[in-house]
């Protein structure tokens, strides 16, 4: 796509309609004077006073935990905002086809999202294949849609679950007086179009929440700032928690990873590790990501969202490490040519195995092998020196229409894939760019006392 | 009063630090917001929410960091929050299914050459209609504000792969409905 192109057609588009003199803030310094000040505000109400003392308190005792729970957790739901009352789902809702089964088990309706929580069993010979690839198979990619009666079509928001069958779908909030709403599912997701049963429609019929429906409260904690002694300022941990669940017999805790600018770059991103728990006798905890939470987006800037869910009988308090490692962009811009000859009828498959040693930036890095794949070819590559994220591959003269990559999971490789209208053939010339180089593994570390 | 002696004076509760970086800030944040919510009125008001959310959390911001790209990100993250929370919903037969993207996306170069500038805006407009809060977002952000995908991932809290699956899928939805709209 022709970004200068773009950029010049989004800019005319908003210069339209948005002129240069625009003025909002009158607006908002009306808004900002029908603030009360705090003050003022406290000498009115003194037991408001008292009680931001004692939160004062607490926040001097580490954390802050917040005094309304709008929000609550239902296990294989996740956490909803119980603010104004629920709907759920009157009973669940299957149709089996040709040996499929689909199946609406819940559902919860709150002010800010619906919830449908779903499965398809494959009980026959018709199961998906997983060698399916969405580049080079017309594949049903449509995901359930939410019909309201008067014939509107909610979209997904969201989602998550066990694999693609077994989760829950998230829409956006239904209107208070919906009683009742159909689940179309086009098509079965990441089937081959048309080999399967297609358009099911499941009608769902809710009724408020019963009163006594128990809902696990969510905590909601404020991260106090540290004292940087060198500084004499506060600031604050890149870890922090933000939420704790107590189910019962286990914990689950959410938090978030707040990512420092690294010096001197001007373009960066961080590979988070895997979160370490262990216990005040240095006892490794195991914990599992709890499969029925659809992780918040970030409230802050430059911040990773993580939660854990882990039993208890742990030595108290535990602590969480959280390895992070920079990735950097190069940025000398290095770039390297070869030419690579494909031949006249390269096959499906067929591998060219190069071991081809590239300087780049200082970096050596070895391009393994080239393997032709559908219409594209695959790149294999690896960092010796451990020192190299990933590397932009194209060929020159050919448009991309897809691709991905993988890595650096593995400790030393990575592979890049490059998907094109028709598979390049011939001599080609490969252009290597875009270095993204490895920076040294941090830990951050964060101790919680139930 | 340059940019970080406006945030000094906002930390220190003076409101004309807030002032002069509304005057610096808003014309690009109301288009940003407007290419994602295409609703001038909501777009302002976003706008002046992420103002008064600068002046409740302005003690949180490191100054050591430049402005625009935290408060870019809270308009952006606003702007998709509410296209999201407003359940727009599409009509029945109007939204295409995802698996005819890829057909379509070929011959876009090949499409630019034939139109007329204002002719391809209008194109561009309506293609963008169709697609999702997000993807108009991540289109916002690579070819309006130009920033990098590794910018993008950081500020999105997300990994560069899902920056770039997200950039490719919205690309080729967006290639698909211009060339469609120029075969016409």
């Amino acid at each position: 796509m022709n970004g200068n192109r773009m950029k010049d057609a989004l800019e005319n588009i908003t210069r339209r309609k948005i002129p240069d003199d625009i003025n909002l803030w009158p607006r908002i310094s009306v808004r900002l004077d029908k603030r009360k000040s705090l003050m003022q505000t406290l000498r009115a109400r003194p037991l408001l006073m008292i009680l931001i003392i004692v939160l004062i308190f607490l926040a001097l005792t580490g954390v802050v935990y917040a005094i309304g729970r709008a929000a609550g957790y239902i296990p294989g739901v996740g956490i909803v905002d119980q603010s104004t009352p629920l709907r759920i789902l009157a009973e669940p809702v299957s149709q089996t086809r040709d040996e499929i089964t689909v199946t609406v088990k819940d559902a919860v309706l709150s002010s800010d999202e619906s919830v449908i929580v779903f499965a398809i069993v494959f009980t026959g010979e018709n199961k998906p294949d997983e060698k399916l690839s969405p580049l080079q198979d017309a594949i049903c990619l449509s995901w359930p849609k939410l019909r309201l009666p008067d014939g509107t079509l909610l979209q997904i928001n969201g989602g998550g679950g066990i694999g693609t069958y077994d989760g829950r779908l998230r829409y956006p909030p239904l209107p208070a007086n919906t009683r009742e709403a159909t689940l179309i599912v086009p098509c079965i997701p990441y089937t081959k179009s048309g080999t399967l049963p297609e358009n099911w429609e499941l009608p769902l019929r809710f009724v408020p929440a019963p009163p006594n429906m128990t809902l696990i409260p969510v905590i909601e904690i404020t991260p106090s700032p540290e004292p940087d002694f060198a500084t004499g300022t506060a600031t604050q941990n890149l870890l922090s928690i933000t939420k704790v669940i107590d189910t019962g017999n286990s914990y689950i805790l959410i938090g978030e990873f707040r990512l420092p600018a690294p010096p001197k770059a001007a373009d960066w991103t961080v590979q988070p590790g895997i979160i370490k728990l262990s216990d005040a006798n240095g006892q490794e905890i195991s914990y599992e990501p709890p499969q029925d939470i659809d992780l918040p987006p970030p409230e802050s800037p430059n911040a990773y969202v993580w939660t854990i869910k882990f039993s208890k009988g742990f030595a108290p308090p535990i602590r969480i490490s959280y390895p992070y490692q920079y990735i950097l962009s190069d940025s000398s811009h290095a770039t390297y040519e070869f030419e690579f000859d494909a031949g006249s009828n390269p096959q499906e498959g067929q591998t060219w195995e190069l071991n081809k040693e590239i300087q780049m930036a200082g970096h050596t890095i070895t391009l393994v092998s080239i393997q032709a794949l559908g219409t594209g070819y695959n790149f294999e590559f690896m960092s010796s020196d451990h020192s190299i994220g990933s590397v932009g591959v194209s060929i020159d003269g050919y448009t991309l229409i897809g691709g991905g990559g993988g890595g650096p999971d593995q400790p030393i490789g990575w592979e890049a894939g490059l998907n094109y209208a028709e598979l390049p053939k011939g001599k080609l010339k490969v252009i290597l760019s875009d270095l993204f180089i490895l920076g040294e593994t941090k830990i951050s570390t964060i101790d919680w006392q139930p | 009063m340059d940019e970080q002696q406006a945030i000094q004076r906002l930390k220190q509760g003076d409101i004309s630090g807030l002032e002069f970086l509304v005057n610096h800030y808003q014309v690009k944040a109301v288009r940003t917001a407007y290419l994602i919510t295409r609703d001038l009125g909501l777009a302002e008001d976003i706008v002046q929410d992420s103002f008064l959310l600068v002046n409740r959390s302005i003690r949180n911001f490191d100054s050591a960091r430049p402005f625009e790209p935290w408060f870019t990100r809270s308009v952006i993250n606003a702007s998709v929050k509410t296209m999201q929370k407003s359940a727009r919903q599409v009509e029945a037969g109007e939204e295409a299914d995802e698996s005819i993207f890829a057909e379509l996306n070929s011959g876009f170069d090949s499409v630019e050459g034939q139109v007329e500038s204002i002719e391809f805006q209008n194109q561009v407009w309506d293609a963008m209609q169709k697609l999702s809060p997000r993807q108009r977002a991540v289109i916002v952000q690579r070819y309006y504000l130009e920033m990098s995908e590794a910018e993008m991932a950081r500020e999105s809290g997300v990994a560069i792969g899902t920056v770039k699956w997200l950039l490719n899928a919205a690309r080729q939805r967006l290639r698909g409905w211009l060339a469609e709209r120029g075969d016409k």
